[in-house]
């Protein structure tokens, strides 16, 4: 029995360690950086999806422009109040953190 | 106003909507107090529209395989079959793949189910929570049997779809159009979908991970998984399935039992 163990154990490890070290070497493959997550931009039903639990999810926005709904942009673009002052009603701007305006 | 057998009339107006061979409901009328029959036939018409062209939108793999004619016919006999059931129409879909499985017309293309579940746990991956990233610091310096017991914490938007088919090599170039020419389809084929960051991903293993994947996902420990894993299938690889598990960032931390956690 502890025999089998040790064994199993050592082909786990090195499984394990094998993994980890050939993944390390590779970047990863994820590109973050080049979106970001603005908030007060989404028309009703539109926003994207939670960043966890206690958020609201996607399409469950129940205004145009709910503060706490976001939409995935490209980077640099959220806090850019020239051009939402084209494209949204009112005084409104994108943030990259959650507003309390336009709740439902 | 509300007539008086407004829960009546509403349950029949449901019904109509998804039954377009017989007539609009009865005490449908018309501004001037005629019967719409036309004006219900109009709506009825936009209803099924929209939901076919959301499995449309949802399914473009599968629209590829066999064709926009028979796929549009084939998501209104499900839409006639499967009315929504949430309001969340990005989640409108989570029965075709059976359906599809079950549906005769279909089979004609007998891996459309398996590329329709891979797209849509595309879609659920996309709309997953966000997840952390593994961190090899967690694991470094452990002594060897604690990893045996060891759990692996999938990521929020991991999914995984086995097909007798190489359903991941189909869905890739079906998505993009390319016709199936040179595909083995005697492979049958694991694909692994994640969204580490913003993207879902995509990977392809070979079916021999099918039972220890099983059971890692059903939580079992990395040793027992290991059993499980080669009494199905000698072949089956530890290192190489974590290997791919972690490029896609598929897993979040491994769980140590009590007091071993880093």
């Amino acid at each position: 029995m502890s025999k089998a163990k040790t064994a199993t154990g050592l082909v786990v490890a090195s499984a394990v360690a094998a993994a980890v070290a050939s993944t390390a070497s590779v970047a990863p493959a994820l590109a973050e950086g080049d979106m970001e997550k603005c908030y007060g931009v989404s028309v009703a039903g539109k926003n994207d999806c939670a960043a966890g639990p206690g958020t609201s999810c996607a399409g469950t926005s129940k205004v145009d422009y709910q503060g706490n709904a976001w939409t995935l942009v490209p980077a640099g673009l959220c806090e850019n109040e020239e051009f939402w002052a084209k494209v949204l009603p009112g005084d409104r701007t994108g943030s990259l953190e959650a507003l309390e305006r336009d709740m439902s | 106003m509300r007539s008086p057998n407004f829960r009546n009339d509403q349950t029949s107006f449901a019904r109509a909507l998804f039954h377009p061979d017989e007539d609009g409901p009865a005490n449908l009328v018309d501004p001037n107090g005629a019967p719409a029959p036309k004006r219900f036939g109009v709506y009825r018409n936009n209803v099924l529209v929209s939901l076919i062209d959301n499995l449309a939108s949802t399914f473009p793999a599968c629209q590829s395989l066999v064709g926009e004619e028979f796929f549009r016919a084939l998501a209104r006999e499900y839409a006639l079959n499967f009315p929504p059931s949430s309001p969340l129409m990005i989640y409108y879909g989570d029965e075709f793949a059976q359906f599809l499985g079950n549906f005769k017309p279909a089979q004609q293309v007998p891996f459309l189910a398996d590329i329709a579940d891979i797209e849509y746990k595309r879609v659920k991956s996309y709309h997953a929570a966000d997840g952390g990233r593994f961190d090899p610091v967690t694991i470094a310096n452990l002594p060897q049997q604690a990893l045996d017991s060891a759990k692996l914490k999938f990521h929020p938007s991991f999914f995984w779809s086995y097909s007798r088919f190489p359903a991941h090599d189909i869905y890739q170039r079906a998505a993009v159009g390319q016709t199936l020419e040179g595909i083995d389809f005697e492979q049958p084929q694991i694909t692994l979908l994640c969204r580490p960051s913003w993207d879902v991903a995509t990977a392809a293993i070979d079916a021999k991970h099918k039972a220890g994947l099983t059971a890692l996902t059903a939580g079992f420990s990395l040793a027992t998984s290991v059993d499980i894993g080669e009494k199905s299938d000698p072949a089956f690889d530890l290192q190489d399935l974590l290997t791919n598990l972690l490029a896609l960032g598929a897993i979040e931390r491994f769980e140590l039992k009590n007091g071993e956690q880093k």
